[in-house]
């Protein structure tokens, strides 16, 4: 009784140029209603995030910087569950061929899983970072995980 | 410490689980001990629907009983708040344990499992006004104190820090080792006394040995009758299963039994009810039978609960930390071959990893048994509700009359963390889940605000209620 996932359902927004713009509808893990992305009290939602938006790839991919930026949010907010390494202790493994939620192999759904938190200890992380930090986070698991 | 005094007394003998016949109920082989996967009786279809949030941390949840409808949300800084049967919480706390000392708070918070856990109301409450709490104290260095204070008949809904002052009455101090594994519910069995989750003080192992060790009050349920003068903590329960086995006597070494001998245990701590377990943070008592059940939350590859009759004696044994629930402590791998010590859990349930190398699970784990409270609704009787932390699910734990068996089956996975439950005046299982984290912790204060959980029969559901969002397990 689920609602169908639909990874890229669009919604319609007018840009001040008057183009219409698709941008994706992120939706919680569990139950697919969608998640409010709407930036926090002070957080400007930076181009990349823009971007991630509308293509649904993570700009951040590879980018040196961001990476090891990634690396420290990692440090800070996700090796206490997952460990250094990623193979999960309290938390599920992140390098396994397989994951708890699939979803997690594309970047749209790995956004949706640390944006919006999924079961338990892994929370909605969006009360943690900003959805830039977010980006970059995910930039530096992507290194840690198989291909 | 006193560690070494008394490792002589840990000198432990393996047994095979030597438990009185209790019927049907207590596994007597691994085989027998009920895993994810099962069926309970009664198909309950159950919604977690939302009580009361806004909670900083929350970590324990009790009742008075005393008719009010009122619900006890305990904050890990130190604060019990009052949910008021219109789902209100009260702005001033019931309780504040941040503000009674004028150089600071009573309650040391630096690690997640460091705070105030519990608070338990006398079973005379309403004519005593005695409840008692549990939590680590700063000023004792992380002790776990167990203290007592008075409600003031004409402010029954705020213990004032004055009466508070004036009140207060300390059950129990009792050193930790380490920061972690306090254990931390504290309750009133059905025969009055308090029985008390005390955890093995901490770091991982139990290198204290402090499971299967009878003279520290470490890794065990005790239980202690409080109902004494008040220039007496509290006093031994004659009953208990060592209440004499360190009693001053005179040797006699003959005309004694084997049987005799084995009861005399230098050094054992009369308050002992149970142990050789871990982390005992949550225990119930089933309202309707009085039976026991303990949620004991494992180190890295299984979870146990266990299980007591009304009828038991005490002394039971859990194995800790020679086995954690069916399993060996240490795990190796998956063929580790060790004797079963005392008396088997009547549930287990992996973490993701079951063993040192194992393929990971991709279903039916978790890393943290929170006992939540029995259910007696819904279809359920006598089910022991345990929410797991780290994986959100829900698992029901029940006797089933058909294949003669416990069992356990997931009800649901929740997005939520669980912490801590208990059963309303209605009998209605209750549920905290914070947001609490490890990293970056920037105090008790600083997370997202957690919740208070009512677990209803969906069917019961009525429109405008929020529930949780949860998967159903097939």
């Amino acid at each position: 009784m689920r609602p169908a996932y639909v990874l890229a359902a669009v919604l319609s927004v007018t840009t001040a140029a008057g183009v219409i713009a698709q941008d994706i509808t992120f939706r919680h893990v569990f139950d697919k209603s969608p998640l409010d992305v709407s930036p926090k009290a002070g957080e400007v939602l930076t181009d990349q995030v823009k971007e991630f938006r509308k293509s649904g790839q993570n700009p951040y991919k590879g980018n040196a910087d961001a990476v090891a930026q990634g690396k420290k949010l990692y440090s800070d907010f996700c090796e206490s569950c997952h460990l250094p390494d990623g193979s999960g202790r309290m938390g599920p493994s992140l390098i396994e061929d397989f994951h708890v939620h699939d979803e997690i192999k594309t970047d749209v759904g790995l956004f949706e899983v640390v944006f919006g938190g999924a079961a338990g200890a892994m929370q909605p992380f969006s009360k943690r970072m900003t959805q830039d930090e977010i980006l970059k986070v995910m930039a530096y698991l992507r290194t840690l995980m198989k291909p | 410490m006193i560690a070494c005094k008394a490792l002589l007394l840990a000198a432990v003998v393996p047994v095979l689980a030597v438990v009185p016949v209790q019927a049907q109920t207590i596994p007597q082989t691994p085989g027998d001990v009920a895993r994810p996967g099962g069926k309970i009786p009664g198909n309950p279809k159950l919604s977690l629907v939302k009580v009361a949030d806004g909670f900083n941390d929350p970590v324990g949840v009790s009742v008075a009983d005393d008719g009010s409808g009122r619900i006890f949300v305990v904050e890990r800084v130190g604060k019990v708040k009052v949910v008021m049967p219109d789902g209100k919480v009260q702005a001033e706390p019931f309780l504040d344990l941040t503000k009674t000392n004028p150089l600071g708070s009573e309650v040391q918070t630096g690690f997640v499992e460091q705070g105030l856990w519990s608070i338990a109301f006398h079973p005379k409450f309403k004519d005593n006004g005695y409840v008692f709490v549990h939590y680590s104290s700063l000023p004792f260095n992380g002790a776990s104190i167990v203290g007592r204070y008075t409600v003031d008949k004409a402010s029954p809904n705020q213990i004032t820090k004055d009466q508070a002052n004036k009140s207060v009455k300390v059950i129990m101090n009792v050193p930790q080792p380490y920061y972690n594994h306090y254990g931390g519910r504290i309750a009133f069995g059905p025969d009055g006394m308090l029985y008390i989750g005390r955890g093995d003080g901490g770091w991982e192992g139990d290198p204290l040995n402090a499971g299967q060790r009878l003279d520290t009050l470490l890794a065990k349920i005790l239980r202690i009758n409080v109902d004494t003068p008040d220039d007496v903590a509290y006093s031994i329960p004659k009953d208990n299963p060592f209440a004499r086995a360190d009693y001053p006597q005179m040797m006699s070494l003959f005309g004694i039994t084997e049987e005799g001998f084995s009861k005399i245990k230098i050094g054992a701590r009369p308050e002992t009810w149970a142990y050789g377990l871990r982390n005992p943070y949550m225990f119930h008592f089933d309202s309707k039978s009085g039976d026991l059940f303990i949620a004991d939350v494992g180190q890295n590859h299984w979870e146990e609960i266990n299980y007591q009759p009304r009828s038991s004696k005490g002394g039971e044994n859990y194995g800790w930390n020679l086995n954690m629930g069916t399993k060996c402590h240490p795990m190796t791998g998956p063929n580790d071959k060790c004797p079963i010590v005392g008396v088997l859990p009547i549930a287990e349930y992996p973490h993701q990893e079951p063993y040192p190398g194992a393929a990971k699970l991709t279903d039916g784990w978790g890393c943290s048994a929170q006992g939540l409270g029995v259910a007696n609704y819904g279809g359920m009787e006598k089910t022991y509700m345990v929410g797991d932390w780290c994986s959100g699910r829900v698992w029901g734990i029940a006797w089933d009359k058909g294949t003669n068996k416990w069992q356990m089956q997931e009800l649901m996975q929740a997005t939520l963390q669980f912490t801590a439950g208990t059963t309303d005046e209605n009998g209605h299982v209750l549920a905290t889940n914070c947001y609490c984290f490890y990293l970056e912790d920037k105090g008790p204060t600083a997370n997202p605000p957690g919740a208070l959980w009512r677990l209803m029969p969906t069917n019961e559901v009525k429109p405008g209620m929020e529930v949780a969002k949860v998967k159903t397990a097939n």
